[in-house]
């Protein structure tokens, strides 16, 4: 099922006196249940194009439609709030919370969910158990604090789940397990998870692999199931 | 988890954090809260001040004037009209007393017959009701109609009742050229007023005349019948006038009895303003004698403290809102990216805000409350010192020519009606203030992190 729509998104940073293209009329579909990964050389554009995806920014032309309507339309916040979970590099927890306080930090801003118990499952299901869960996310290991970013970005109920380089920062055996979660959401939890890596093995995970040409600014889609 | 409990965490998890902006608020709503504490005091103490001595204006000679023998001139009541139309005026009392013969043709008596402007007879006999007919009216009082309330005492010597005309003569037994003149007085009510006797009712020179005068009317002394009546302003008037022109250099002392008009005022305000519009209008030899004059000597170095007091809140105030704002902008620009999380996550901004307010809230209510009471306890010290000093070195002086002046307040007064107290009003208003000046500081920082990209933040 066609969950996003990217439409002749044209995005641009201003260079200088001039423009630099970024993204030069992208036209790409995401669909649920599918694991996304995209590539490109470092400065070719992915993390301005997921960021487009996440809604923390706009293109200057073209549309994104989710399920059909812009988000522009459904508003950037509302479009956050709802219906994307967001993964980043360096984890972005709430350092002086714990891991449980930090998913119900994101529950209590969508509102979806908000009950301790409900987050001390999402969290379960993600492989952190409540003694870890109690713990300041200062004191755990950078695998573990992913794994609370993940669940934080699911505590929404999201369509979507968007994460750049969330194995950046983790060593090969980490990285595995992480690779594994997003894989079971995008399988098991029918979620639409879209990676941006320059690990090829994170690549190689993917059902389908976007290729960033930096001078183009466009996609190659490589179908890899 | 909502704003207003992550705003809780926030505080209780990094006291270290918020010990900076806890201490400055600290430091600076107490400056606050002894200003605020001395300014409610001198107020207060002010007030208390001016009650005590009320608000009442009088006019009279200068008291050289009255050396010369002047006794007898009373402002002109059309000059004293003019003043006491001014809407300031409350009430006022134009209590001249004169001495009437009461003719019958049997007897020949000494009334004392007093005038009034006012148709509240408590206002002249304090703790006096009427108990047969009226008062006068709005009209009589204006007109000057020859009507009078008598005391009861009156009635019951010489048996009069309400509705009863009751014949009032002056006569002045001069050196030479003898002046007579009556008045067809009618009773409209008997007051149930105070024993007058000798001893509150006459003083110094005057009881000699009387004593003169009571040789012939075999009365008992200290039962003396008493009236007032409101023509009688107008129509001594006429008396004095003639009297004047006619008696050119004689001592008028023992003839008439002076009494000094005395207007109540609404307010200080009045007062003031009084000041200002007749302080310099009255005929020569009259003056003002403001209730004001006599407190601001012992005041003054109060009204000063209160200034002081005013000018160290409000730059404090100013000084406070600089600083905190800069602490919280830190304190949040060290949190840049806690909040690019919250934009991440769809956080409605009000509610970021909220969350903002709400921790610089906890922390400056802990200080409040710390500094309410350090503010007292400073105020308490440093004020009632300071007190004493000024008052020591201000010259006090009390008013001479008045009869205000025995209300007036000693040093030792003030120094003891000084008092910082906790009351609510303190409390209440410093709450405000200081709330006000914290709420204000945390605008700046605001603005500037909702101007924040969480793309350029988190990414
Ligand atoms: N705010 C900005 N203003 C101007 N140029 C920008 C801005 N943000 C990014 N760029 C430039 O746009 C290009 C694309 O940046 P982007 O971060 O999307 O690259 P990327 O593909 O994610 O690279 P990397 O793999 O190194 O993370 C880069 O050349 C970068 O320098
Ligand atoms: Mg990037």
């Amino acid at each position: 099922m066609k969950l996003l729509d990217i439409k002749d998104v044209f995005f641009t940073y201003p260079d200088g006196d001039s423009v630099r293209t970024i993204l030069d009329h992208v036209n790409v579909t995401f669909e649920k249940g599918h694991f996304y990964a995209i590539v490109g050389s470092s400065g070719s554009g992915k993390t301005t194009f997921l960021t487009l995806i996440a809604g923390l920014d706009s293109a200057k032309e073209g549309s994104i439609l989710f399920k059909d309507k812009d988000i522009a339309e459904i508003g950037l916040w509302e479009y956050r709030r709802n219906h994307v979970g967001m993964v980043f590099q360096s984890y972005n927890l709430i350092p002086y919370m714990t891991g449980l306080e930090n998913v119900l930090v994101a529950m209590g801003i969508s509102g979806k969910l908000h009950k301790k118990r409900e987050a001390y499952e999402l969290l379960e299901s993600i492989g952190i158990a409540k003694s870890k869960a109690d713990r300041n996310v200062r004191r755990l290991s950078g695998g573990e604090q992913q794994r609370i970013a993940i669940a934080r970005a699911m505590a929404n109920q999201p369509d979507i789940i968007v994460a750049d380089e969330p194995t950046g920062n983790l060593d090969g055996e980490t990285e595995d397990t992480i690779i594994g979660l997003f894989k079971q959401l995008a399988q098991d939890k029918d979620k639409c998870v879209i990676v941006v890596t320059h690990s090829e093995k994170v690549a190689k995970h993917a059902d389908y692999i976007l290729r960033l040409h930096a001078t183009k600014g466009t996609f190659v889609i490589e179908d890899n199931r | 988890m909502n704003s207003l409990k992550r705003a809780w965490l926030s505080v209780i998890r990094k006291p270290g954090k918020n010990f900076l902006l806890f201490f400055i608020v600290t430091l600076l709503t107490t400056l606050m809260a002894a200003s605020l504490a001395i300014r409610i005091a001198s107020n207060n103490v002010t007030a208390e001040m001016q009650n005590r001595i009320g608000l009442q204006v009088s006019i009279a000679p200068e008291r050289t004037e009255l050396a010369y023998g002047m006794v007898g001139q009373h402002i002109p009541y059309s000059e004293l009209k003019k003043v006491v139309s001014y809407k300031g005026v409350k009430s006022f009392n134009y209590g001249i007393s004169y001495t009437f013969q009461m003719y019958k043709p049997e007897q020949r008596h000494m009334v004392l017959v007093e005038g009034t402007q006012n148709p509240d007879i408590t206002h002249y006999w304090p703790n006096s009701k009427v108990i047969a007919g009226r008062t006068f009216t709005e009209k009589e009082l204006a007109e000057g109609a020859y009507v009078m309330v008598v005391s009861k005492q009156m009635a019951d010597l010489y048996n009069v009742e309400v509705g009863d005309n009751f014949p009032l003569g002056r006569k002045y037994s001069m050196y030479f050229d003898p002046f007579e003149e009556w008045f067809d007085m009618e009773v409209i009510g008997i007051v149930d007023g105070p024993e007058v006797t000798r001893s509150n009712l006459f003083e110094g020179e005057f009881i000699d005349y009387m004593t003169y005068y009571f040789s012939e009317t075999q009365r008992d002394w200290d039962r003396f019948p008493i009236a007032i009546a409101p023509n009688i302003v107008i129509d001594t008037q006429i008396i004095n006038t003639k009297l004047n022109y006619r008696l050119v250099g004689i001592n008028l002392r023992q003839n008439v009895r002076m009494r000094i008009p005395i207007l109540e005022m609404e307010s200080f305000e009045a007062v003031t303003e009084m000041r200002k519009l007749y302080g310099k209008k009255l005929p020569m030899p009259f003056k003002f004698n403001f209730a004001d004059d006599q407190i601001l000597a012992v005041l003054g170095p109060i009204g000063t403290l209160n200034m002081i007091a005013e000018a160290v809140m409000v730059f404090t105030m100013i000084i406070a809102v600089f600083v905190c704002s800069l602490i919280i902008l830190l304190y949040l620009k060290e949190r840049r990216h806690e909040i690019g999380i919250y934009f991440a996550l769809g956080e409605k901004k009000r509610n970021i805000v909220l969350q903002v307010v709400m921790e610089v809230w906890i922390v400056s209510v802990l200080a409040m409350t710390l500094s309410v009471f350090a503010g007292t306890w400073i105020a308490k010290g440093f004020s009632s010192e300071l007190i004493r000093l000024q008052l020591l070195m201000a010259e006090v002086q009390k008013g001479k020519d008045d009869i205000i002046n025995d209300n007036i307040p000693s040093k030792e007064e003030v120094v003891q009606a000084y008092t910082v107290k906790m009351s609510n009003e303190y409390i209440l208003l410093f709450t405000g203030l200081a709330m006000f000046t914290v709420t204000a500081s945390t605008i700046v920082p605001i603005v500037n992190i909702l101007k924040l990209k969480p793309k350029e933040i988190l990414l």
